[in-house]
């Protein structure tokens, strides 16, 4: 080989070499955790949320409530975003990058959400998490289902854990707290199986807890034999107690079998349910809905009323495949229809998609349902399950088929007004971070 | 691996075990991979009947220990496993016929066994250590459920093309290909279906899968074989049946089917200059049929989607290629190409639960981009190797309200990369009984999104995966012992950070050495 040759091989190879290493030069290595922000944090504003076509979460802060239309996807991408508490202003929920445990975030000054602490846990499906106050906090870690962990939301460390283990087992075996109810040092929480596979409980069935003393105190529930599994509802936040102290609670009906959704009443002073208050929204407003009568989105908005999504209508894609069934009675061809595995797949296809649904201000003590007039009826499965107070008027949520957007009323007088419109991702939730809970 | 989550526990200042995080270098524990492989082929050549028959018989298992599933926790797997042992049968047969008809028909049947076992009581961490608090609660570690299936695939494939060349300037070439693959096992642990009071494992009842394509193509040739002209039709059948082993406490067999019938057709040009030059263009409106793995997933951390559709799209080609050595190089041949793909029903993974992953229909997406490959031997035994893709893949298709994130890229796929290669062969070095071949190679890849976003300058930094550097060295020498050669890879060499589709983190510095002998 000759020199030259020689030469133009190493200067080949050197010059491989410094691309080489002027591309790797060129990446960034910082790989640490970003800056934990000063706290200086947002104390008012807004959250809108919305959902992408790979179930990704699209996070949008706004400073005032917003007007016009707004694009969601000019927002903050996470895998999904959930909260379950909002407290001095710090947001609680699952993990928002989907890893096991709680976050607590913040809007930092620039608008941004920024992760402030974490409390990892070992079951990745973990996802209640409650703020009762300035000092105290409690979650489930699915992993240990039977221990509510009681924890401090400064420093989120954890201060006590509650021994659930005599709390009632309808089937015998472990439950999940769908969500915490805070009535002074009591916590209340509807349970469901901890094991996916079990479904449902057949009845709606609450664990109680102390703080105070941090033990379980009992269990109240109603028994539904007959309802092949009643749904629980995990909403955001409070507001599920009374000015005077009642606490009132939702379950979220069973599909097909003629058990309605229902409020339930704990009178104030009380921890039994109230066997003699009986209040089934979607009965009083639509008694012929006994296959998918649920409501959702149950949450007090004024002492005595509260606001819900109730499923107020029957498709008539519904009704007319059971009108074709045979029978000279409506009872009989429903009892036909039952019969046929196809046809219920069917009209579960229908009732899950069809718009029928309609946000409603409740009586809780006339137990009457009124539907906000001015607002879209939806889906009973509709994205979108929370409401939120602003400057005494109650938002909530409308996504359609042809229409997403937020509404707003003032409780008691049940007439809506559009106050935005959505864009840029499915509508999901919006939430007030100057309230608590 | 560098710099992942690593759950630990500790006893906190009030007394209490709690669970925490922290980020360490993890060296990978439950790993090991195993592996063997063997055949048997007959040649026969210029029978009278055949004039290139094979017939071949192989036998290949593997053993894999399963580390993490289609994402990164900060606990890992360290129990569970699989096993894969396959027996296969091929036959190859070519034949010439009156000078103008040539036949080739390739068959397969293969019998392959896949044994999943995921079963614990135990959660484990990055440091292989065993966590306390509560045991594994769902018994399992990838699957959703403790697993034990044994599955029995039978596969058999079968391609058959025959090629007519009617004049000098008319070839007609017809084919089909048909595959047909059943599944089924048997799970003691898995989920059971209960009907009319009898309990059914899910796994015994047989999926079945079909696909044929069948396809007719008319090649022409002009101007002294400068242009040449192909027309081609096809026909995609694709069906799925079976059981869906997900489903839990049903009371019916959950049947999943899938029957569809496409049609495909195309026109491609070429047109040679010189020799040297070549540029070619074509349209063409595809599908793709969904693979074996998509559907059914990997008995593993995929999932599987019943009812998965096929791809569809509408493609347009063109490009350029120059292949001619200029100056003093050696040789010297580059491409470009450009493409447009707008499809429908793409199908790509996406995450499912926080363990596993599925293969599933995005409605429709844009796809446009350019490729170049250039290859370059400056002097002999020297070469030069570069490859770029610059594409695009938008979400056209709206969800709900007719805007949702249009505009928005597929995640999970780069729009820029290229890679560099070069190479240098020694030969006859040590008294002319050892040949050493020396490489090294450089990929380059753009940051993207595992989320569905706009703008990545506005993405969330933590789902984004940032650019990448991989620089992998290494030689192949081939000693004075004959059919052997050794190899030797130093991967990412720079110990850059390199992750997958998912932003899971790959090894960071490694190396392997090879050996391969063959009888």
């Amino acid at each position: 080989m000759s020199l030259f040759r020689s030469a133009y091989i190493a200067r080949t190879f050197i010059a491989i070499a410094a691309v080489i290493f002027l591309a790797a030069c060129s990446e960034d290595d910082n790989n640490g955790e970003s800056p934990t922000p000063e706290e200086t944090i947002k104390t008012s504003g807004f959250l809108i949320t919305g959902t992408t076509s790979s179930n990704n979460a699209l996070v949008r802060y706004f400073e005032d409530i917003p007007t016009g239309t707004v694009d969601l996807s000019a927002g903050t991408d996470f895998i999904q975003f959930l909260p379950t508490s909002i407290y001095d202003h710090y947001i609680y929920l699952a993990r928002p990058d989907d890893l096991p445990g709680f976050s607590k975030m913040a809007v930092n000054s620039n608008g941004e959400l920024e992760e402030v602490g974490t409390i990892p846990t070992v079951d990745e499906g973990s996802f209640r998490i409650g703020i009762r106050d300035a000092n105290t906090g409690v979650y489930q870690d699915r992993n240990t289902p039977n221990i509510i962990t009681v924890f401090d939301p400064t420093t989120l460390e954890t201060t006590a854990t509650i021994d659930m283990t005599e709390g009632l087992e309808p089937t015998g075996s472990e439950s999940r707290y769908q969500r915490f109810i805070f009535r002074d040092d009591d916590i209340f929480s509807p349970i469901r199986p901890n094991d996916n596979s079990e479904g449902l409980y057949s009845g709606f069935y609450l664990h109680q807890a102390n703080l105070a003393t941090n033990n379980y105190v009992g269990s109240t529930g109603v028994d539904a034999p007959l309802s092949g599994g009643v749904l629980t509802v995990n909403n955001f936040g409070q507001e599920q107690v009374d000015t005077n102290g009642d606490l009132y609670v939702q379950d979220g009906g069973a599909v097909g079998t003629g058990t309605f959704a229902r409020i339930y009443k704990i009178p104030a002073g009380s921890d039994e349910i109230d066997p003699n208050y009986v209040f089934e929204p979607v009965r009083v407003i639509a008694p012929s809905n006994i296959f998918y009568p649920i409501i959702t989105g149950f949450k007090l908005v004024a002492p005595g009323k509260a606001i819900a999504r109730v499923n107020t209508n029957v498709p008539q894609e519904v009704i007319d495949l059971i009108s074709s069934f045979p029978g000279s009675t409506f009872e009989e061809k429903v009892a036909a229809f039952l019969a046929d595995d196809d046809a219920i797949q069917q009209a579960l296809a229908a009732l899950f998609t069809a718009e029928t649904a309609a946000w409603c201000e409740l009586d809780l003590v006339a137990q009457t349902v009124t539907i906000i007039e001015g607002a879209p009826v939806l889906g009973a499965n509709a994205g979108g399950l929370n409401t939120f107070k602003h400057n005494g008027e109650v938002y909530f949520p409308i996504a359609t088929q042809t229409e997403q957007a937020f509404y707003k009323y003032t409780p008691g007088t049940p007439t809506a007004t559009k106050v935005f419109d959505v864009t840029g991702a499915d509508l999901s939730n919006g939430y007030n971070i100057a309230n608590n809970n | 691996m560098r710099s992942i989550r690593n759950s630990f526990e500790r006893e906190n200042a009030n007394g209490f075990i709690v669970p925490d995080e922290e980020i360490i270098d993890a060296k990978r524990f439950h790993d090991q991979h195993r592996s063997s492989f063997a055949e048997l082929s007959v040649d026969f050549r210029e029978l009278r009947w055949a004039d290139e028959l094979t017939v071949a018989v192989s036998y290949s298992d593997r053993f894999d220990e399963i580390q993490n599933g289609q994402f990164l926790l900060p606990t890992a797997v360290g129990e569970a496993n699989r096993s894969i042992e396959t027996i296969s049968q091929r036959i190859d047969y070519r034949k010439q016929l009156f000078n103008r008809l040539s036949l080739r028909y390739f068959g397969v049947l293969s019998h392959t066994s896949i044994i999943s076992r995921d079963s614990t009581s135990s959660i484990y961490n990055w440091r292989g250590e065993i966590l306390t608090l509560g045991g594994n609660q769902l018994g399992s570690e990838i699957f959703p459920i403790p697993t034990a299936r044994e599955g029995n695939d039978l596969g058999t494939a079968h391609r058959l093309a025959a090629n007519y060349q009617i004049n000098k300037n008319f070839k007609v070439t017809l084919s089909e290909f048909f595959r047909y693959t059943r599944i089924d096992g048997n799970d003691p642990l898995g989920s059971r279906i209960l009907l009319e009071g009898e309990e059914i494992d899910p796994n015994t009842i047989p999926a079945k899968l079909w696909r044929n394509i069948l396809g007719a193509e008319l090649t022409s040739e002009f101007m002294d074989e400068k242009l040449t002209l192909i027309a081609f039709y096809k026909n995609y059948y694709y069906q799925a049946e079976s059981i869906d082993i997900l489903q839990n406490s049903t009371s019916f067999i959950p049947v999943r089917d899938v029957d569809e019938s496409l049609d495909g057709y195309g026109l491609a040009v070429k047109y040679k200059f010189s020799p040297a030059l070549m540029l070619r263009g074509s349209y063409e409106q595809a599908a793709r049929i969904p693979t074996q793995t998509e559907i059914f997933g990997d008995f593993g951390a995929i999932v599987p989607n019943y009812t998965l559709r096929p791809e569809t799209s509408d493609n347009v080609n063109l490009g350029i290629r120059f292949d001619q050595p200029i100056g003093n190089l050696e040789q010297f041949s580059f491409q470009l190409g450009g493409f447009i793909r707008n499809r429908k029903n793409l199908i790509r993974i996406e995450p499912f639960g926080t363990e596993n992953a599925r293969f599933v229909n995005e409605a429709e997406v844009d796809g446009r981009g350019i490729e170049a490959a250039i290859s370059v031997v400056p002097i002999p035994k020297l070469t030069l190797n570069g490859n770029l893709t610059y594409q695009s893949n938008e979400i056209t298709s709206p969800q709900l309200n007719g805007s949702a994130l249009e505009g928005a890229q597929v995640p999970n796929i780069p729009n820029l990369f290229y890679n560099a290669t070069v190479s240098y062969s020694f030969e006859d070095l040590f008294n002319k009984d050892f040949d050493l071949e020396l490489f090294g190679n450089y990929f380059f890849t753009d940051r993207y999104s595992i989320n569905e976003v706009k703008d990545l300058d506005t993405a969330n930094p933590d789902f984004v995966i940032p650019e990448q550097h991989l620089v992998n060295l290494g030689f192949v020498a081939s000693p004075s012992v004959e059919r052997l050669k050794v190899s030797f890879t130093l991967r990412n060499a720079l110990n850059s950070l390199i992750y997958d589709n998912f932003r899971i983190p790959r090894p960071g510095i490694n190396y392997s050495i090879k050996l391969n002998y063959s009888i």
